[in-house]
């Protein structure tokens, strides 16, 4: 399938590619389908989030492990069941990243995790109980 | 602010149609249920910041350039 996106140009991707996000992500509830555009890798730790269902959400997501030592949290209850798992080991765990104009002093958000269950493509946005920053700097 | 104090299973009403019920108390936390109309728009506040930063995340045209860029500073 093809998607002309606002931002990332065209993109082919394949069905199985897609993940469903029951409950959209906070304040875009209407983008229900998401592909991951890109591959984190060390040289380059950020991909896409573009929804389907709307061609100009997208969201620049990293691995906020590659920058945050000691990032742990624990998922309610209510999110393991939307994301239908409680073996951790099915998520993937992505923070949204905020770039300014001075892009040195991009933030991302640790207290909501964009959380995905790579085996049933399922994914949401959390709000974690633990006390996280929604603006962590992502450089020292 | 109006202040009051609540027990497990005591209710608040707020104009003709919003209750707000304390359920539960455990562990440092309050579990609350509300009853409302369903107009009304319930959210956690936490929800607020983050809708805030995710319409601020989706606004910025980030290409691939601009990241490398913002890689190598």
């Amino acid at each position: 399938m093809k998607l002309i996106t606002d931002y990332v140009g065209e993109i082919e991707y394949e069905k199985n590619e897609v993940i469903h996000f029951p409950e959209g992500v906070f304040g875009f509830e209407d983008s229900k389908n998401f592909i991951i555009v890109g591959e984190i890798v060390k040289e380059f730790p950020f991909v896409w989030l573009q929804s389907i269902d709307e061609a100009h959400v997208v969201f620049v997501l990293t691995n906020p492990f590659l920058f945050v030592e000691n990032y742990d949290f624990e998922l309610a209850e209510r999110d393991l069941k939307t994301l239908k798992t409680d073996k951790i080991g099915d998520i993937n765990v992505y923070t949204t990243v905020v770039i300014p104009a001075e892009s040195k002093k991009a933030t991302i958000n640790l207290k909501s995790p964009i959380v995905i269950n790579t085996d049933k493509m399922i994914g949401l946005q959390a709000i974690l109980d633990e006390d996280y920053p929604y603006k962590h700097p992502l450089f020292k | 602010m109006l202040i009051l104090t609540r027990k497990a299973g005591e209710s608040i009403l707020i104009g003709d149609n919003l209750e707000i019920k304390v359920l539960e108390i455990y562990d440092g936390r309050i579990k609350i249920g509300i009853d409302a109309p369903r107009d009304v728009k319930v959210l956690r506040k936490e929800v607020l910041a983050t809708i805030d930063e995710n319409i601020e995340a989706s606004r910025q045209q980030v290409s691939k350039e601009k990241l490398e860029k913002l890689l190598e500073e």
